[in-house]
């Protein structure tokens, strides 16, 4: 853009009162104005400095639309920036231009007139004309072609949906969705890595959840008995008989709140497997309580770190 | 003084790590949740990626069958790009009028790219049914027909000015037709403002004595 010598100082003549309330007006121009072809956007900018208490009348800016059968205003906007004194007003306007060139030639953009109005009464100021050089696109006279159609651009084909970016997401989030199953597993003790070791007691309430489900007698009742064992066992890394609990809950902190009913799972338990009494240990601890327990103890175990 | 400044680095040291540690406890015992939530979260988006592949793997079905000159039907609601390849249907098999109504509703509902280029389309269309009716000798009427194609090529360079096939095509469709500058016009609809509060009654006396 370039500072328009002919844009300064206009307004001298067009004031009808005493003090001057638009101090100068500049219309900025495009660097370069030669070299334009039919569609062009032209860009221009009017900076008015008025007194501060001077106001613009917006209707009297160029509002868009057609302002010649080859020229049309597809953009004005006016921006205000307040000083101390002064108030200045930048008024942004692009043309667009549908001059059909047979020869480059100079082409007039219109100027306005601006209204301002203030307390000592109404003041315009005439933004002046600007031209332009314009030149043509095709040659005067074609080779002779023989169909009309020969002498245009060809079409632009109707396109397709890029399914790109939908079939990475897919294949992405299902990856990440088999990670976190992974995880998820590995954190549960489940498929597959229901054989890892350091998850005993997840995998004894499963097996005693289901051993409790299937069959109600006596010999199931015993064989959760055990699985518990193998789970406290394989836990210690030794066998845990009921006088090594203390140092059992010494050694895994986690399962310390159970203290009561470890005291009642190795009390059944003696009388399981030493007396030979099964239904005076199912009245001390009863197979639903015993499956309740395995579960806490399943879930202490992998909340602890 | 600094035994006081001590203290309560202390207690500020005390602080964080105590709500380091409950965030971890907390992390700890919401593990299960969390990755069985985040397990979740992660199936239904891929399904709904899914989803919209097959959707749009779906639309790339009728645009290309429409491409392959059947004559799909098409509700006024469906994607933009399947209106534009039904619009670029009509346009090919000489159906201009069922084209327009096409390019009316991408007009609505369309990107500026895809405007821009169903409106070159639509002024192609036009300008080489213009020049087919100029070899038939039916000037009048292919040059209604120009004055059209130039409008689109307008609209088209109005969305984007940067299309040098838009340009080009203007120009011959322009130096078919010689345009004058004109006095009376239609007002621009951008210029046209609000609509008047009041409606024109012719029968309004108007109080002569």
């Amino acid at each position: 853009m370039r500072w328009a010598a002919f844009g300064l100082m206009l307004f001298a003549g067009t004031l009808t009162t005493a003090d001057a309330q638009v101090r100068s007006v500049k219309l900025v121009t495009p660097e370069r104005l030669f070299g334009y072809f039919v569609g062009d956007v032209l860009r221009s900018e009017v900076d008015v400095a008025v007194d501060k208490g001077t106001v613009l009348n917006r209707a009297s800016v160029p509002a868009p639309g057609d302002l010649d059968y080859w020229l049309e205003l597809v953009d004005s906007h006016v921006e205000e920036t307040a000083g101390d004194d002064t108030k200045l007003y930048r008024i942004s306007l692009a043309y667009q231009n549908f001059y059909l060139a047979l020869d480059a030639r100079p082409l007039n953009i219109p100027g306005f007139t601006l209204s301002f109005t203030s307390s000592h009464g109404a003041t315009s100021v005439q933004v002046p004309a600007w031209s332009f050089l314009i030149s043509p696109l095709r040659e005067i006279l074609p080779a002779a072609k023989a169909a009309g159609a020969d002498y245009m651009q060809p079409d632009v084909k109707p396109p397709y949906y890029n399914l790109l970016r939908e079939r990475i997401a897919t294949f992405a989030l299902f990856a990440a969705a088999l990670i976190a199953f992974g995880i998820l597993a590995y954190h549960l003790a489940l498929w597959p890595f229901g054989a890892r070791a350091k998850r005993p007691f997840t995998e004894a309430a499963r097996r005693i959840r289901k051993m409790l489900g299937a069959r109600e007698d006596e010999l199931a009742y015993r064989d959760a008995l055990l699985a518990l064992h193998r789970a406290v066992d394989a836990t210690a890394g030794h066998v845990v008989f009921a006088e090594d609990l203390p140092q059992f809950l010494d050694a895994a902190p986690m399962f310390s709140r159970w203290k009561e009913e470890f005291n009642l799972f190795f009390q059944s338990s003696r009388q399981t497997f030493f007396a030979d009494n099964i239904a005076a240990a199912r009245a001390d601890l009863s197979p639903d309580e015993l499956c309740r327990f395995s579960d806490r103890l399943a879930a202490a175990e992998r909340a602890a770190p | 003084m600094d035994g006081f400044v001590m203290t309560i680095r202390a207690a500020a040291a005390q602080w964080s790590f105590s709500v380091i540690a409950d965030l971890y406890g907390f992390f700890r015992r919401a593990r299960t949740i969390l990755f069985t939530a985040l397990f979740g979260v992660l199936v239904l988006a891929a399904v709904a990626a899914a989803a919209l592949w097959g959707v749009n793997a779906a639309r790339n079905r009728t645009i290309a069958a429409l491409m392959n000159n059947h004559d799909v039907k098409v509700a006024t609601d469906s994607a933009p790009r399947v209106i534009f390849a039904r619009a670029y249907f009509f346009m090919t098999h000489s159906r201009l009028d069922d084209a327009q109504v096409m390019v009316s509703m991408l007009d609505i509902r369309g990107s500026k790219r895809l405007r821009a280029d169903l409106h070159y389309d639509m002024a192609n269309a036009r300008l080489k049914r213009a020049f087919d009716m100029i070899g038939e000798g039916k000037i009048d009427a292919a040059g209604a027909l120009v004055g059209l194609a130039r409008e689109d090529y307008r609209e088209s360079l109005r969305l984007d000015p940067d299309d040098w096939n838009a340009r080009f095509n203007f120009d011959v469709a322009s130096r078919l037709v010689r345009e004058y500058p004109t006095f009376t016009q239609t007002p621009d609809a951008r210029r046209r403002g609000a609509r008047p509060l009041w409606t024109d009654l012719p029968s309004i006396p108007r109080g002569e004595p």
